[in-house]
């Protein structure tokens, strides 16, 4: 039963793919690409990668999937999505070509060990020095610390790009277009209802991160989706991005993150090394202190390019 | 083609959706092993109810809208 | 489970590592925070104490002689993350240092939030973005990790794209997003490597992985994708689709810094790959290729760049002719005898190419820059009377053209010594022929912008701008830097090399070289280079002209053939089959 449920999955996934691909419009490419990542999100599932089936389903689908349909109706609706691929002689080599190169691929995985080098149980191993359970968790924020405050660091770089694109007397100004909608439709009643949900929803996965499957960023994904979804429902503006507290908010996290980092200097004898004992505090610290600033930080590359003066 | 417009397909969408949705939680709600886990399906459902609804209703709008429009 | 190599222990003054890392970002941090004005005079307290630690590493390991190790959160190995230093990253920080301080002090005066131009935003952004291209490139160089490299690629690539549309014009823009998708297409290429090496060897450690790496079709693969991958961000030709208009299009300090900085780190996460992580892997026909490439791209990039009619986009073919030149070294660094690449004097030449062109490209970035702002214009054909008028940038251009063509006194003049040397002992002569040759094609523009500049100007005085002084000395100071390389290189290099720089024989090869590059530049460039001299009108140079007038433009239609998006996609999965298919095969025979 579960082979045929794991063959159904590969097969839509491969039909998706190529859907994706080939479609004409960019709508539809973009709406393929959507079902596509909650394909994948499943198919994570069935693979037992909760984590990244969460952050499948919240960032490659979800958060990515919104900032397609953005640049994609800021073009054109209709568009067609295949309208700039080029000379139509170079088409069929260069198919061959990519079916060439997956093809190698394909055997090279084959050709993989089959029982793979794998350093979980060095992870297992060592999971109880670090005092949380949930051995994501373990890797990302003690075994390899530096990498997860370097993605940090990664997505402010993408933020100070998206902002650098505004125009010159924009600058410093509000990101985004203001929105309106009926201030009794089914929108602003949305964007009433499901806020306080998805913030405890949002604030739980943040939380049980530590144990079980979940974490800053999943959880850090709901929270801006909730914030653009009060922006979209023109309940509240987008802050200018000349503000003080903002710009001191998404930087916060990363700072906290380091001055661990150099405190694990002076307690555990290495930087980004924690004192025995206060580990697990110390990664819920880092994570609390991380979660508002990704928050920012997403809904922010989401929103784009300051567009509009400081006013209202 | 038997749902020729948005409006008709929407229409059937809905349907199977939170119906059928409402049944396969029924299904899970009985097999689930704690009352807590049944009401957290529930709740999931109850979610999904919300989102549904509203998302056809801003799609149904939408559409509306468009028609209008010459 | 690998065992744990000896050296994976954090020694003394590994923390300088970490701070190098972090510096500069905790400098992007702060500037972020404080905003506008204060953002330049974070960067401006942050260079000099970056300076300053990469000389404290340099001096750390010079003394104890062994590789700089830090092991973060004190995990080893392959569970945890390793920074090391060796000799090789100890140069590529200090240099990068220099560079990006010279950078510093030019663009001072240009982006300067408090002036009218160009705007809060452009100048606050541009210095932010230094100081993040500083703190990724050292990561590049001491990072130990595949993964932590992939993630130092993406820091350098979020950083350097916003810097090609700095000022805001749709042209830019276009560049800016032509690189950003290519260099994305390349870091997922890399990181599709990475991750079929840690399926087949369970490590990311490059120490680790240069001990359990051997060769079957997974490594073949692996290396293919990301050596594949770290082209395209490299630019080397025909994965050169982005870089002419990046470079050309952004502001002089900013492509200073892309030109000179942004492409070296993908360069130097090659040479990790293929000297230490998986050197016996490598064959000798891949390497041989990776240089062949580095060939085609030194004759296509030189003489299209004669052909330009502007002087920026001269300078970024320029780039695109020197970056062929920083792969001539894998060929000839391949030792027939353990079939493997070995770090010897080629790999030493390849890194002293490789920072000269850093410190040079740098200076006649900003010596165009200079030009170009202060005439309003960068047509070469109206250059006459730069060289009265702004003598000291002249001077920058000249010294950092004798620096690239690698002329007596220069850093690349030890660097082709030493090329020269290893091609002699592995008797691989073809690649003499190359290094002289390339020399000559530098010679070529390098020239073709002196005589242009040094013309009498036929009309009123050209300058329209005064350009900051201190602009200009940090131009020539940079310049001047890499002349000196060879100097400062005189300790650790073997001594016969710098024997007799003004023996006859010599002299004889850099005047063929100089003379290779005069008549280059008289058969290609666009306008005849001594147009008021009777010789061009000669009819036999007149055919001898055309014939090589229509060179110059078959081999500009192949550069615009290549920079399509459909060719530079294909040449991208082409390039890939190659080198798979090298490695593949050059195993088996």
């Amino acid at each position: 039963m579960m082979t045929f449920v794991n063959l159904l999955l590969a097969v839509l996934l491969l039909a998706l793919a190529a859907w994706t691909t080939l479609a004409r419009n960019m709508f539809a490419a973009v709406v393929g690409f959507i079902a596509y990542g909650a394909l994948l999100a499943l198919a994570w599932v069935q693979l037992s990668g909760i984590d990244i089936a969460l952050t499948e389903a919240a960032i490659g689908s979800g958060l990515t999937g919104l900032l397609l349909l953005n640049a994609a109706s800021r073009l054109h609706v209709n568009a067609n999505a295949g309208g700039n691929t080029g000379r139509s002689r170079l088409r069929v080599p260069a198919a061959l070509l990519s079916a060439a190169v997956s093809g190698a691929l394909m055997l090279c995985v084959f050709a993989l060990p089959e029982t793979p080098p794998t350093l979980a149980p060095d992870v297992a191993a060592n999971l109880a020095s670090t005092e949380v359970r949930n051995p994501i968790t373990a890797v990302l924020l003690a075994f390899r610390a530096m990498d997860t405050l370097l993605e940090a660091i990664v997505l402010l770089f993408a933020l100070i790009g998206v902002w650098s694109l505004s125009s010159d007397p924009h600058w410093g100004g509000r990101p985004g277009l203001r929105q309106y909608s009926e201030p009794n439709g089914i929108l602003a009643y949305t964007a009433r209802v499901l806020p306080p949900i998805g913030i405890v929803v949002g604030a739980y996965i943040f939380w049980t991160g530590a144990d079980y499957p979940g974490g800053k960023f999943q959880g850090a994904t709901l929270l801006a989706a909730m914030w653009l979804l009060v922006l979209m429902a023109g309940l509240a503006d987008a802050p200018p991005i000349r503000r003080t507290w903002l710009r001191v908010a998404l930087v916060a996290g990363p700072l906290a993150f380091i001055a661990v980092g150099f405190l694990g200097l002076q307690t555990a004898g290495a930087f980004l090394a924690y004192p025995e004992g206060f580990v697990k505090p110390l990664i819920i610290a880092i994570e609390l202190a991380l979660l508002p600033s990704l928050t920012l930080v997403l809904g922010l590359l989401l929103l784009g390019a300051p567009l509009r003066g400081e006013e209202p | 083609m038997r749902f020729p417009d948005t409006l008709t397909r929407l229409h059937a969408l809905t349907k199977a959706d939170n119906l059928g949705l409402g049944l396969v939680v029924l299904g899970l709600v009985l097999q689930a092993g704690s009352v807590a886990a049944a009401l957290k399906l529930i709740c999931v459902w109850l979610l999904l109810l919300l989102s549904g609804a509203c998302v056809s209703q801003l799609i149904a709008r939408n559409t509306r809208e468009r028609e209008s429009r010459p | 489970m690998p065992p744990v190599p000896e050296q994976a222990v954090t020694s003394a003054g590994g923390l300088l590592l970490v701070i190098a890392v972090l510096l500069p970002f905790v400098g992007v941090l702060i500037g972020i925070a404080l905003r506008g004005v204060h953002a330049r005079r974070v960067a401006l307290c942050t260079l000099p104490l970056g300076l300053a630690i990469a000389i404290a590493i340099a001096v750390t390991v010079l003394q104890s002689g062994a590789q700089l190790t830090y092991l973060l959160g004190g995990w080893a190995p392959p569970l945890g993350v390793a920074l090391r230093a060796d000799m090789a990253a100890v140069v590529m920080l200090v240099v990068v240092a220099v560079v990006v301080c010279g950078i510093g002090i030019y663009a001072c005066d240009d982006f300067n939030p408090a002036r009218e131009s160009p705007g809060p935003r452009a100048s606050s952004t541009f210095w932010l973005l230094l100081l993040a291209v500083w703190g990724s490139l050292n990561l590049v160089f001491v990072s130990g990790d595949l993964f932590t490299l992939y993630v130092a690629l993406e820091l350098l690539t979020f950083a350097g794209v916003p810097l090609v549309c700095l000022d805001g014009r749709g042209d830019t823009l276009r560049a800016a997003l032509r690189y950003l998708l290519f260099a994305l297409l390349g870091s997922l290429l890399y990181l599709l490597g990475a991750v079929l090496l840690y399926g087949a060897y369970g490590t990311l450690d490059i120490a680790l992985l240069r001990a359990a790496s051997v060769p079957e079709p997974v490594t073949w693969a692996a290396l293919a994708l990301a050596t594949t991958g770290l082209l395209a961000k490299t630019a080397l030709f025909p994965l050169h689709i982005w870089l002419p208009p990046a470079h050309a299009g952004a502001p002089a300090a900013a492509s200073a810094v892309l030109s000179a900085l942004v492409i070296k780190g993908s360069w130097f996460l090659l040479i990790r790959l293929w000297f230490d992580a998986l050197p016996g892997v490598v064959t000798f026909s891949a390497a041989q290729v990776l240089g062949a490439l580095g060939a085609i791209a030194i004759v296509v990039g030189s003489v299209v760049a004669l052909r330009q009619a502007r002087l920026k986009l001269l300078v970024a073919y320029s780039t695109v002719a020197q970056i062929g030149y920083l792969f001539l070294m894998f060929p000839l660094a391949f030792d027939a005898g353990s079939n493997m690449l070995v770090h010897d004097a080629a790999l030493t030449g390849g890194i002293l190419q490789g920072i000269s062109h850093a410190t040079a490209k740098a200076s006649m970035f900003m010596a165009a820059g200079l030009i170009s702002a202060a005439l309003g214009h960068d047509r070469i054909a109206d250059l006459a009377g730069v060289a009265r008028a702004m003598p000291i940038t002249v001077l920058t251009f000249a010294v950092a053209g004798i620096a690239l063509m690698g002329i007596v006194p220069s850093g690349a003049y030890l660097a082709k010594k030493l090329l020269l040397e290893s091609a002699a002992d592995s008797g691989q002569w073809w690649w003499t022929l190359v290094l002289q040759g390339g020399a000559a094609f530098t010679a070529g523009y390098v020239v073709l912008v002196l005589v242009n500049v040094l013309r009498r100007p036929g009309g009123a005085h050209p300058v329209i701008k005064r350009v900051p002084a201190v602009s200009e000395y940090a131009a020539l100071a940079l310049a001047v830097c890499s002349l000196l390389l060879a100097l400062a290189a005189l300790g650790p290099l073997p001594a016969h090399l710098i024997s007799n720089p003004l023996a006859a024989g010599e002299l004889l090869a850099t005047l063929l070289v100089l003379l290779g590059g005069v008549l280059l530049a008289q058969g290609l460039s666009l306008h005849p280079l001594f147009a008021a001299a009777p010789a061009a009108t000669m009819p036999a140079s007149g055919l001898l002209r055309r014939s090589a007038g229509a060179t110059g433009v078959m081999f500009a239609r192949i550069d615009l053939l290549a920079r399509g998006w459909t060719v530079a996609c294909i040449s991208l999965l082409v390039v890939a089959l190659l080198f798979g298919g090298l490695l593949f095969f050059g195993a088996r025979g």
